[in-house]
């Protein structure tokens, strides 16, 4: 039986426009389970990244709960939720954004020093074990501006991990990369998942959609579909991919 | 045209910020001079009125008619440098007039009334239509007004020569236009013409009286010829008896200077601060227009692509600010208007004459414009960078030329977190910072200048005279050969009691006709700024401004010439004062006896036993009742209203100096956060999204510009302690003050920086109040 890690209830979010109210999620109801590698897909405007942004407690709702360890994030105070986003979050932006006049390796520590229950050194040790683990150990004085939109990612991805988060909130990491980056960030976060990282993923890559253990569609600001797949093997990727495929179809993505 | 005018709304509409902040930067500046220049100009422009209605001579003798001769003034028909000249009859009173039965401390000279005379309304605003003078009735000059006691209705009296009792009822204040100004020791008082006349003819019944309580004088206005200057008049009568026997002898400048003092020197303090907020206009000018290149790089880029000229471009910012710089100039303007009328009306207190109160909208127009000028030709330098865009690179989103002027060199650390990114921001963007610090630093060093000037005015310490607890009043007979007796005598009574006493006569020193004074004792008369005080009776010292006036340091001999006796002086060393404008000199009592002066002009006991002052000012009235009148030593009207307009005056300007500098500091602080936060707006919502709370960015954020004022505050504290005494001379140096030495303490700095970082650091976390508005998602938005 999968532990609930986050638990949307009903969650409805809206926004005004022109006057008018423009409805994005329309009471969205899903259990985010621990351990697994689960991925978000729909079409252009569905609600895919405003889903995320809610469940992590970076934008908040117009109704409706999401529960995280017994708490209703929508009804939290912007100082819990800073504390939640370094300590129990992390998060990967699809412009990575990391801070430019800091170097790789300061974004990575930055949010490590954050995090009070680990000491400077502790915190210097894990950030070079993963500057190690990412391959950019030897470009880690390097500023964001100075590296490719891999590196940059895989910082980014590091940065995310510092704090070793419960749950690791991604938004079309791969969206801005090339093929061979995009290959090399999926890698990553695979073998995070692998080693028992919880992620959260936003996509409309197939490719992408493929690494995950479970795929969740969403239309209309509605999860409509709920696909769980076995952990990801490179092996099957191809039988994979017809898999995930075939039921994108039935759902007439 | 048109194109640039439609860019220019647009950048305007973007940036608004800047454009108010120059917009209210520039009408601070304009509505700080506006009022010191309207004041100078209509000041002027009626004293240039009031002179030539009152036909003033070039230069300007008084004397007492006792030593007016008929060669003295046939001696100036025949003088080629003299156009002509006109004589004015005035009496002098040597005794102290009682008002409403107290005896005021005040020297009344009285005029004979005529119909050209102008007698102030109720509020002081304009003239009333009577100016007639009943027999019985007296007219006071405006600057008695601030005696308590000199009101209409209160009754003045005197003693003449003859021993009588002479009463008159104040009728109102009148506008004297040549001797009126406060700075001026004497007041000129208004009689009737019958009481007038009477009071002259019983003069003249009593020349030979030992008691002359009311002495006729002649004030003589020589008109030099085409061609010479009041110096060259003054220094060709300087050896003939006219000048050796007069009492003083003024320039019409310096008569006019009488009421322009506090103002000329209001005047040089407002243009060093209007450099000073101009230095930091441009500074933040440059800040915000680099900011501006920085974030708007890719549209200039593109502008660029279209076929946009760096000219061009640039033209989009001078168009942009010297429309903000216009507008505040007319902003500024404006709101000086009303200001500008209350501060010339109270300026009337000073100046004692009614003068308009608009604001001299053309002198204030041209120095706007200069500044404007030199604000056009600072805004191309900024924009230079324009030029160092590369269309394509700026488009593809290569910025890194532009965007970061320094290497990373700080470390970010777990302790302390805050301060290491506070740090960090401060060394990615050094050289706009270094501006800010900059104008931090002038800023601070003017409010050090401005602390240490006021240390330096402290009235106490400006006016003190001779102290002692009995004051005594030559009536005729004290001189310095029998001031003695006088001490001996109180000693019998107080053996630690001590006579002091003050001579001054105006004399010839080389050529200028200054104050000598000298004193029975010597200590702390004066505040000496270099060599030692006269000891013998060959000695002189004299003050800086009048040392360097005829070429003399120390060492140097002087001539000094009084009526038909004259010898020479060494110098012995500098000192300033506020007297006279610093024309005043001193000697020891014997050198001045040696040339024939004898007079004392003031003197007090000091005792050491207090509870004999009654008994000892009873003994002295009758064992020396021909010679003196004492009584309880109390700080003379005319001291007490010099110490109230330096007081009010101080205050006023440096309070407001420290607002407007604050306000000042405010509009900066808040147009450059308003810039770091558009420009770190993202970093601050990543710093947000990784867990970072409001409040702790906040206080980065605060900490950073206070961390920049701190180090602004350093640099304008070590600045002032160099410079600042040398700025404050200059500034002084007009009233007498050649040397400032109030003694500096660590508040002196400690306040005026600590209040330009409390003001960065609370304007900074308010501009930053956005960091907790603002959603993350906003400012991460994809």
């Amino acid at each position: 039986m999968k532990k609930t890690i986050l638990s949307a209830k009903e969650v409805f979010k809206s926004f005004a426009h022109n006057g008018k109210q423009v409805h994005i999620l329309t009471g969205m109801n899903v259990d985010i389970y621990e351990g697994d590698f689960t991925v978000i897909m729909g079409a252009s405007g569905s609600g895919k990244s405003t889903t995320l942004y809610v469940l992590s407690g970076m934008d908040g709702a117009t109704g409706g709960s999401v529960i995280y360890n017994g708490e209703d994030l929508t009804k939290l105070s912007e100082k819990k939720l800073s504390v939640l986003r370094y300590s129990d979050f992390g998060f990967v932006f699809q412009q990575m954004h990391l801070v430019s006049n800091l170097s790789l390796y300061e974004n990575i520590i930055v949010p490590g020093y954050l995090n009070k229950k680990r000491s400077a050194s502790e915190t210097e040790k894990r950030a070079d074990e993963l500057l190690e683990k990412m391959g950019i150990s030897d470009i880690r004085d390097h500023l964001p501006s100075q590296c490719s939109g891999g590196e940059q990612q895989r910082c980014a991805i590091a940065r995310a991990v510092i704090n070793e988060p419960k749950l690791l909130f991604a938004d079309e990491p791969t969206g801005a990369l090339n093929r061979k980056n995009t290959s090399e960030v999926l890698d990553l976060l695979t073998e995070l998942n692998r080693n028992g990282q919880s992620i959260l993923m936003v996509t409309h890559d197939l490719k992408a959609a493929c690494r995950a253990s479970r795929i969740l569609y969403i239309e209309d600001g509605r999860i409509i579909g709920d696909l769980d797949l076995a952990m990801y093997d490179e092996k099957d990727e191809k039988s994979r991919e017809t898999q995930v495929n075939a039921w994108l179809t039935s759902l007439e993505w | 045209m048109k194109s640039i005018l439609k860019l220019m709304q647009a950048h305007i509409r973007r940036g608004k910020d800047a454009f108010f902040g120059i917009l209210l930067l520039m009408s601070l500046i304009t509505f700080s001079f506006s009022g010191t220049v309207s004041n100078d100009d209509v000041l002027r422009n009626e004293l240039e009125k009031n002179f030539a209605e009152e036909n003033v001579g070039d230069l300007v003798i008084m004397m007492y008619d006792d030593n007016l001769t008929e060669d003295m003034l046939s001696s100036l028909d025949s003088n080629t440098k003299v156009a002509g000249y006109s004589v004015k009859k005035l009496m002098y009173l040597k005794s102290l007039p009682v008002v409403d039965g107290h005896e005021e401390e005040v020297v009344l000279n009285f005029r004979r009334w005529n119909e050209d005379i102008n007698i102030f309304n109720d509020s002081s605003d304009g003239f009333t239509e009577d100016n007639e003078l009943k027999q019985g009735e007296i007219l006071l000059p405006y600057k008695l007004k601030m005696n308590k006691r000199m009101k209409p209705g209160a009754e003045i009296s005197f003693t003449t020569s003859s021993g009588r009792i002479e009463k008159y009822t104040v009728k109102g204040f009148y506008e004297d236009k040549v001797f009126g100004a406060t700075t001026v020791t004497d007041s000129y008082c208004v009689l009737p013409e019958e009481d007038y006349d009477r009071l002259a003819a019983e003069e003249l019944d009593h020349t030979d009286s030992p008691r002359r309580l009311l002495l006729m004088a002649a004030e003589i206005h020589i008109y030099a010829a085409d061609g010479v200057t009041a110096a060259d008049l003054s220094r060709d009568l300087t050896d003939g008896p006219l000048i050796r026997s007069a009492n003083a002898v003024s320039s019409r400048q310096h008569l006019m200077e009488l009421f322009e003092m506090y103002s000329n020197t209001g005047t040089r303090g407002m243009a060093v601060f209007t450099l000073i907020l101009l230095t930091a206009i441009l500074i933040t000018m440059h800040n915000s227009i680099s900011a501006s290149v920085e974030m708007e790089y890719t549209d200039l880029g593109i502008l660029r692509a279209l076929g946009f000229s760096v000219s061009r471009i640039r033209l989009i910012y001078v168009a942009e600010y010297v429309l903000a710089l216009v507008a505040g100039s007319i902003l500024g303007i404006i709101v000086s208007i009303p200001v500008c009328a209350v501060l010339i009306r109270k300026w009337m207190n000073i100046t004692c004459i009614l003068t308009d109160t608009g604001v001299s909208l053309f002198k204030c127009a041209v120095m706007a414009i200069a500044m404007i000028f030199v604000c056009i030709g600072f805004i191309f330098i900024a924009t230079s960078k324009v030029s160092r865009i590369s269309p394509v690179r700026a488009i593809s989103g290569g910025r890194r030329e532009v965007y970061f002027d320094s290497r990373l060199n700080s470390r970010i650390r777990k302790h302390p977190f805050s301060l290491s990114l506070v740090l960090r921001q401060l060394n990615t963007h050094r050289r706009s910072y270094a501006g800010t610090a900059f104008i931090v630093a002038i800023l601070v060093y003017f409010l050090v200048s401005i602390t240490l000037l006021t240390a330096n005015l402290d009235p106490d310490k400006l006016f003190s005279t001779t102290k002692g607890e009995i004051n005594i009043l030559n009536t005729g007979g004290l001189t310095i050969s029998n001031a003695d007796e006088i001490e001996d005598a109180v000693r019998e009574m107080d053996s630690g009691a001590s006579l002091y006493t003050k001579s001054s006569h105006r004399m010839i020193v080389d050529w200028e006709f200054v104050s000598v004074d000298s004193f029975r004792r010597t200590e702390d008369q004066y505040d000496i700024i270099d060599g030692r005080q006269p000891k013998f009776d060959n000695e002189i010292m004299l003050t800086k401004n009048l040392a360097d006036d005829l070429g003399k340091t120390i060492g140097d001999t002087v001539t000094v010439t009084y009526m038909d006796k004259k010898d020479e002086y060494i110098v012995t060393g500098y000192f300033q004062t506020i007297f006279e404008f610093g024309n005043v000199s001193m000697m020891t009592s014997e050198g001045m006896t040696k040339l024939g002066y004898n007079d004392i002009r003031e003197a007090q006991v000091s005792l050491s036993d207090t509870s004999k002052k009654d008994e000892i000012t009873d003994m002295l009235n009758s064992r020396f009742a021909d010679r003196l009148s004492a009584s309880e030593n109390k700080e003379s009207a005319t001291m007490l209203t010099y110490k109230k307009i330096v007081n009010v005056l101080m205050n006023s300007s440096i309070y407001t100096m420290y607002v407007v500098i604050l306000i000042f500091a405010a509009v900066v602080v808040v147009m450059l956060c308003r810039r770091s936060f558009i420009r770190e707006r993202t970093d601050i919502g990543i710093f947000k999204a990784l867990g970072m709370s409001a409040g702790s960015l906040r206080n980065q954020f605060a900490l950073r510009f206070a961390a920049v004022a701190l180090i602004g505050s350093v640099v304008g504290g070590a600045a002032s302690a160099f410079l600042a005494r040398k700025m404050i001379a200059f500034m002084l140096k007009i009233v007498g003050l050649t040397d400032i030495k109030a003694a500096v303490s660590p508040m002196t700095f400690a306040l005026p920086a600590a209040a330009v970082c409390i003001c960065f650091f609370v304007f900074a976390y308010i501009v930053s109040g956005k960091i907790k508005s603002v959603d993350v998602r906003e400012l991460i938005t994809e």
